[in-house]
């Protein structure tokens, strides 16, 4: 068992070699950062529609619903720059025979396949939410004990966002044709939404499908202030989830048989 | 002797498309299990939407269920009109497969349309559930907003090929950009947003902004996926489904000769070097 200090010297390397790749393909870069600029120009198009209709929704205002967007954008594209889109390449790796290659490293298989490459380019487009994040705590009466738990809260929401998107991807191991992380980024929406908008069904994204903690939770621990026993409970489920997931994955990448 | 590339070859043409609807076929049906996961998926975008928006809406004449049948005809619609052949075109570009084509008898433009209306026929699948639900809605009398009449019907489903063949030449026309500008990766993201934006796939269009909305009457998005959709809801009146017809075929045609243009210009450039 190799110790963190290693992995985060491996991860280290990995991140600058998404550097030095970022520099050698400039044009992906600028159109990565263009791309930014559109989305966010989406968010708020869609952020101005909906309130033009209403002045809160669920009880969140309108800049507090920018900040909801805005930490959705942090969570997802940090989420792809870090593990998601090696997760979304299980499947074809599997199908094409190139996962034996990465199960023989010595990083580990866990390692490998979900942190085995860093891209700077897809996290890009999450510059959108920090501004919107930034904006919000620069203009509304924001303490720094209240951001530094909204950073806490943000890494707990991407740890549990890292263990629900392994669980999807073990799936892979048992029928490679079945890309079960297809279902993630309408799953994800929900973390658009107010968990109290739905009602009885609040639940759901509290404990089955967590993604209240993901997003909604760092955002209300900002313009709500802290509230440590939700705080606490996020972090029991944190991990929860991630025991699960790794229980998941050891288990599903035994079940793997080569094709090659 | 004329030249391939100066006489039109009609039986290579019809025999490529054969061959990429039958090879689509056939992977469709390798990968049908993938159905399940995308009708979920479907599923839960309507909810969401159907929860934002009906808690956004004032008055409450939005309601959930109106929201739940807009989307589900949506999904219908982008389903069996929604190409996607520019994405793979472009990375076989980039990595020097384009080559294959070059090679083969007949275009692969026919190729490709075949292989996306392979894609569409099992998307049929995907809207049946979604078919069913809108008509148990409309028989419970949740269609407030909606006028569905036979002749909006049949109007409707008469631009769905002209919305499909839109999408399916926009998108490879766009591909041709890909022997010019290898980084095509991030450029590809965008037009895709861009798409789902301005054809109205993520919100409808008449909520936002007049001027924004002025705007994708112009552009071309709109036909691809929207303004079938409108037609079928009843939200048109009869001179502005001609205008909008007309809009639709002119940029059907823009698109074609775009394309002629592109590719002469582009196929010389080819190298099959790769990334």
């Amino acid at each position: 068992m190799k110790s963190p200090i290693y992995y985060i010297k491996v991860w280290r390397k990995l991140f600058l070699m998404s550097l030095k790749r970022s520099r050698s393909y400039k044009t992906e870069l600028v159109s990565r950062l263009i791309r930014a600029l559109t989305i966010i120009l989406l968010q708020i198009l869609m952020a101005q529609s909906l309130f033009s209709m209403t002045d809160e929704i669920a009880g969140w205002t309108r800049p507090q619903y920018y900040l909801l967007m805005g930490t959705y954008s942090l969570v997802m594209y940090i989420s792809w720059g870090f593990f998601a889109v090696n997760l979304f390449r299980l499947n074809e790796k599997i199908s094409k025979g190139e996962l034996d290659y990465s199960l023989t490293k010595p990083t580990g298989n866990y390692f490998e396949l979900v942190f085995g490459e860093f891209f700077i380019d897809d996290m890009i487009p999450g510059l959108g939410g920090l501004v919107m994040v930034l904006l919000f705590i620069f203009t509304q009466p924001v303490t720094l004990v209240g951001s530094l738990f909204y950073v806490i809260s943000l890494l707990i929401g991407i740890v549990i966002w890292l263990s629900i998107s392994t669980i999807f991807a073990t799936v892979a191991f048992h029928n490679f044709k079945l890309k079960s992380l297809d279902l993630l980024p309408s799953l994800s929406q929900l973390g658009n939404v107010p968990s109290n908008a739905w009602g009885k069904w609040e639940i759901v994204t509290k404990v089955l499908f967590p993604v209240a903690f993901i997003t909604v939770l760092p955002a209300q621990t900002l313009w709500r202030g802290l509230d440590i026993n939700t705080l606490l409970y996020s972090f029991v489920i944190m991990l929860v989830f991630y025991t699960l997931s790794r229980i998941l994955w050891t288990i599903s990448i035994r079940k793997y048989e080569s094709g090659g | 002797m004329e030249s391939k590339s100066e006489k039109l070859d009609y039986k290579s043409l019809w025999t490529s498309f054969i061959g990429g609807l039958t090879i689509g076929l056939k992977r469709q049906k390798a990968w049908r299990i993938q159905l399940i996961t995308w009708l979920l998926a479907d599923a839960i975008r309507i909810a969401v939407m159907a929860v934002l928006l009906s808690l956004a809406a004032k008055s409450g004449d939005l309601q959930a269920s109106n929201i739940v049948m807009y989307y589900s005809l949506l999904i219908i619609l982008v389903r069996l009109t929604t190409d996607f052949t520019y994405e793979n075109l472009s990375r076989e570009i980039v990595f020097g497969a384009f080559s294959n084509y070059l090679l083969r008898p007949g275009h692969y433009l026919a190729f490709g349309l075949g292989e996306s209306l392979s894609a569409r026929i099992y998307g049929l699948f995907i809207t049946i559930p979604f078919i069913i639900g809108i008509a148990i809605l409309y028989q419970l009398g949740y269609a407030d907003f909606i006028e569905f009449s036979w002749q909006n019907i049949v109007i409707g489903a008469l631009f769905m090929p002209i919305a499909f063949l839109i999408n399916f030449i926009r998108g490879n026309t766009y591909a041709l950009v890909a022997f010019h500008v290898k980084q095509i990766f991030g450029l590809t993201a965008l037009y895709r947003n861009l798409i789902m934006i301005l054809g109205g796939e993520f919100l409808p269009l008449q909520i936002f902004p007049t001027v924004f909305f002025v705007a994708t009457t112009i552009l071309p998005f709109r036909y691809g996926i929207s303004f079938p959709l409108e037609v079928f809801m009843g939200w048109l009146t009869v001179n502005e489904i001609i205008i909008g017809g007309i809009f639709a075929i002119l940029w059907l045609f823009i698109f074609i000769l775009m394309y002629i243009w592109l590719y002469k210009k582009s196929v010389l450039k080819f190298e099959a070097e790769g990334l």
